[in-house]
Order: C-alpha cells, then sequence, then structure tokens
C-alpha cells in the first residue's frame, strides 16, 4: 500500500490513530465556540452592524484556502525533490488542494453574501475577487489534470508542476489589496502595519474562527488522505485483477506483478 | 505462448476526455477572468481629483468611470428619482446626480465609488458626474459601537 | 433582505456545505472499505 512507502505515511500513522479522534472531538468543539461567538457573543460593527458576522466566516475559509494550497505546494515540492520523492506526497498534495477548492469556493460566495449589503454589489471586478476566483478555478483545473490517466509516476509529476505554478497566484490575492486600487478593504489582521483593526469581542469572534477552521482543514485533511490512499489501493488490486486475468486467458501461471 | 502486454489492461482510459475538458474549461475561465475582467478594472477607481483633471482636458468625453471619494458632510439632497451630493478627496469636489436609491450604508462622509460618467460639456469647476451605482467602499476597521472611535 | 438574512443565509450554506462535504468522504470511504482487506482499510475513527 501506498502509504506505507515512507514520506508522509509512517509519521500520519501514528498521530492520525489517535489524532483524529482528538481532532474531530477539537473541530466539533471549536466550531460550537465559534457560532456562539460569532452569532451571538460579538457585538454588531459600529458601520456595518450585523453583517460583519459574514466576516467570521469569510475571513476563515480565505485563510484556509491559502493554508491547503500552501500544504498542497510544500507537498508537491517534497515530491518532485528526488531525495523526498514519494507516492504519498502526491496523494497528499491531491487531498489538501481538494479541500482548497472547497474553501476557495466557500470564500467567494460568502464575499458575494456580504459585499451585497455592504458594498450594496454581490461581485466587484476588483483585483482582490477577480484573483480570487482565477484561483478557484486554477485549483479546479488542477483537480482535473490529476484525474486525467496516465501513468502514476508522469501524472504525480505534471500534478506537482501545475500545483507550483498554480501557488503563484497566492501571493497574488493576498497582496491585491496592497498592490492596487480595490473595492475590497485591506487586511484587517496581517496588514502592512502588522496592526490589527478589529478590537473587541469582534476580533474573538474572527479568533475562534480561524481556529476552529483550522482545526476542520486539519481533520479534513486527514479524512481525505485516507479516502484516497483506499481509493488508489482498490484500483492497484483492479489492476493486479485485470493483469491476472489476462495471463489466465493466455493460459500463462500468475507471476507477480512488477510494480 | 506470448505474455500480454501489461500496458494495454493497465491503462483504462474511460473518462480521459471528460477530464481534459474540464481542465481545459478551467483554463479559459481564468483567461477570461484575467483578460476579460481584470485587465479593464485593474484600476478600480479613479480619485475625483483624477476623475476632473480628466474630465477637464476632454470635457466632451463620456466614456464610463468609477469615482472615489467621501460624501461632502451636508451635501445629500434627496430627490424623487434618486439622490445628488457632493463627493470629495480632500483637495477636489464634483457633484454626483445619482439615480436610484442610495444604498443603505450611504450616509454623510460614508466612503463611495459611484460609476457613471461626467456630464457631456459640463466646464464648471466642480462638474457633475452622472452615477447609475453607488457602492461603499469601507476600511478594515472593526469595532463595537461602544468603543470610541478616536481612541 | 436584511443583514440578517445575509447573515443567516451564509452561515447556513456554510454548514450545509461542511456537512456535505464530510458526509461524502464519509460515505466514499464505507463504500470503499467494502472492497479491502481489512489490512487495507486505513483508520476508520471518524471522531
Amino acid at each position: 500500500m501506498r502509504v506505507a512507502t515512507g514520506g508522509p505515511g509512517k509519521a500520519a500513522e501514528f498521530w492520525a490513530r489517535r489524532g483524529t479522534i482528538v481532532l474531530g472531538g477539537l473541530t466539533v468543539a471549536s466550531l460550537a465556540v465559534l457560532v456562539v461567538l460569532g452569532l451571538f457573543v460579538s457585538d454588531p460593527d459600529y458601520q456595518q452592524g450585523d453583517a460583519v458576522r459574514l466576516m467570521y466566516l469569510h475571513v476563515p475559509a480565505a485563510w484556509i484556502a491559502y493554508l491547503a494550497y500552501g500544504v498542497t505546494s510544500l507537498a508537491s515540492a517534497l515530491y518532485l525533490w528526488k531525495r523526498t520523492r514519494s507516492p504519498a506526497w502526491d496523494t497528499l498534495a491531491g487531498a489538501s488542494a481538494e479541500i482548497g477548492v472547497l474553501f476557495t469556493g466557500l470564500t467567494l460566495v460568502l464575499g458575494s453574501l456580504w459585499g451585497r449589503p455592504v458594498w450594496n454589489v454581490w461581485w466587484a471586478w476588483d483585483a482582490r475577487v477577480v484573483s480570487t476566483a482565477v484561483l478557484f478555478f486554477l485549483y479546479l483545473g488542477y483537480l482535473a489534470l490529476r484525474r486525467v490517466p496516465a501513468d502514476p509516476a508522469v501524472r504525480a509529476r505534471r500534478s506537482a508542476i501545475a500545483a507550483l505554478a498554480a501557488f503563484v497566484d497566492v501571493p497574488v490575492v493576498h497582496f491585491s489589496v496592497e498592490w492596487w486600487r480595490t473595492l475590497h478593504q485591506k487586511g484587517s489582521v496581517f496588514n502592512r502595519e502588522l496592526n490589527p483593526t478589529i478590537q473587541g469581542n469582534l476580533a474573538w469572534a474572527l479568533l475562534s474562527g480561524v481556529f476552529a477552521f483550522t482545526c476542520l482543514y486539519l481533520y479534513l485533511l486527514e479524512r481525505r488522505y485516507q479516502l484516497a490512499v483506499m481509493e488508489e489501493a482498490i484500483e492497484e488490486r483492479a489492476l493486479e485483477a485485470a493483469i491476472a486475468e489476462r495471463r489466465a486467458e493466455a493460459d500463462v501461471p500468475p507471476v507477480r506483478v512488477p510494480s | 505462448m506470448i505474455d500480454p502486454p501489461v500496458v494495454l489492461v493497465a491503462r483504462p482510459k474511460p473518462k480521459r476526455m471528460r477530464y481534459i475538458v474540464a481542465g481545459g474549461l478551467c483554463a479559459a475561465a481564468v483567461l477570461f477572468l484575467i483578460v476579460g475582467g481584470l485587465s479593464r478594472n485593474i484600476v478600480y477607481f479613479r480619485t475625483v481629483s483624477e476623475g476632473v483633471t480628466a474630465h477637464g482636458k476632454a470635457p466632451d468625453d463620456t466614456g464610463r468611470l468609477r469615482l472615489a471619494g467621501a460624501v461632502l458632510t451636508g451635501s445629500v439632497e434627496r430627490r424623487p428619482d434618486g439622490v445628488t451630493f457632493v463627493v470629495t478627496d480632500g483637495t477636489t469636489r464634483a457633484r454626483v446626480l445619482h439615480h436610484g436609491d442610495p444604498p443603505e450604508l450611504f450616509k454623510d462622509g460614508a466612503p463611495v465609488v459611484c460609476e457613471g460618467h461626467f456630464v457631456k460639456g459640463d466646464r464648471a469647476a466642480v462638474p457633475t458626474f452622472d452615477s447609475d451605482r453607488i457602492m461603499i467602499k469601507h476600511g478594515a476597521e472593526y469595532r463595537p459601537p461602544s468603543v470610541d472611535a478616536s481612541k | 433582505m436584511t443583514d440578517a438574512g445575509y447573515v443567516i443565509g451564509g452561515w447556513t450554506l456554510t454548514g450545509v456545505a461542511i456537512a456535505g462535504y464530510v458526509g461524502r468522504l464519509w460515505a466514499r470511504s464505507r463504500r470503499a472499505r467494502r472492497f479491502l482487506p481489512p489490512d487495507e482499510q486505513g483508520r476508520s475513527e471518524w471522531m
């Protein structure tokens, strides 16, 4: 099985047995805290009123998109580097990217739902919004590319290169509000001055959102990775079975399939 | 008896085209967003000074643009078909004639981005801008209403 | 729509999206496990 061939497999195996359970519990608990802080404890914003409660999901979702694509890039680089090459890195890259696409999509939809009441438009053709939409389609395309059948090594290699190329858009998205004039506001936490401009219980709600979504990401990543490993094992077995069948048809005694 | 070529069995290609098409559509979407959307809007708005200066140089040009500034306090006048107000960036002013209801968060001092065009041939020092969409450009400051804005 | 409408809509949608994704992972994992011997089934703990 691919998971046992080194790379992140062994470490993941050790931590995840207990980790999944702890992480799952932590995720559910922190999401519950987020609901309480975000919908009930947090005051409405002095300008935006209750609409600010959409920020507690929109900003963490965008953070998870960055994080997920960061993990995808790191895993892709580790796959491309000969000394650390392992099919498991490729599996991890794909698993993380899928979660990234989910959260990029959420970021866009939540941003739209937030933009309508506070900007007065659902969509703005500004650098932040458009570069985020570009990010969504870049990694959706990456997921499609991963599914184009090919030799596993060829597929992993080209996926890794595509993932690293797509990652160029992440800093563009992040700095778009500094580099260009946008309707979108600048960063309120990781801004140029590193001076958070969010105060009081609003800051706690946002922080709890970031924490809860980070736990959720790690939980989903572990689950998605496990699923990918199993599906790859099924594919491998199907392949072996097909080969065995062909050999039987050809009246040749079954031979171990070279891997 | 010859061994069957392993490659033939190993590479079923049932959905190959589907994923190539999906990937191609994503690439097309990326291209459309960058070329069709972003290239024309990379400078999302002009300041009032930039807009008024450009209009002064070509008063008959009624190209669409977005004009950004703050609503001058006390300048807002409701009309049956919309609202008029003065928008300023601190140095230059323009009168905005907006058709339709202003947004919910529109008020004195609000930072706005108005979409529309300058009135053709208007050579006044404070030219009139015909707007059909007002957006509010928020800062990235969030706080409860009780916290003093002046800190 | 009021601000509350957008907020409730956004939070509901987020909940549905996350629950939907977890549900899909769970269903696919369960299906995958049926095709594999116990030693290749990976970790089955969900919580």
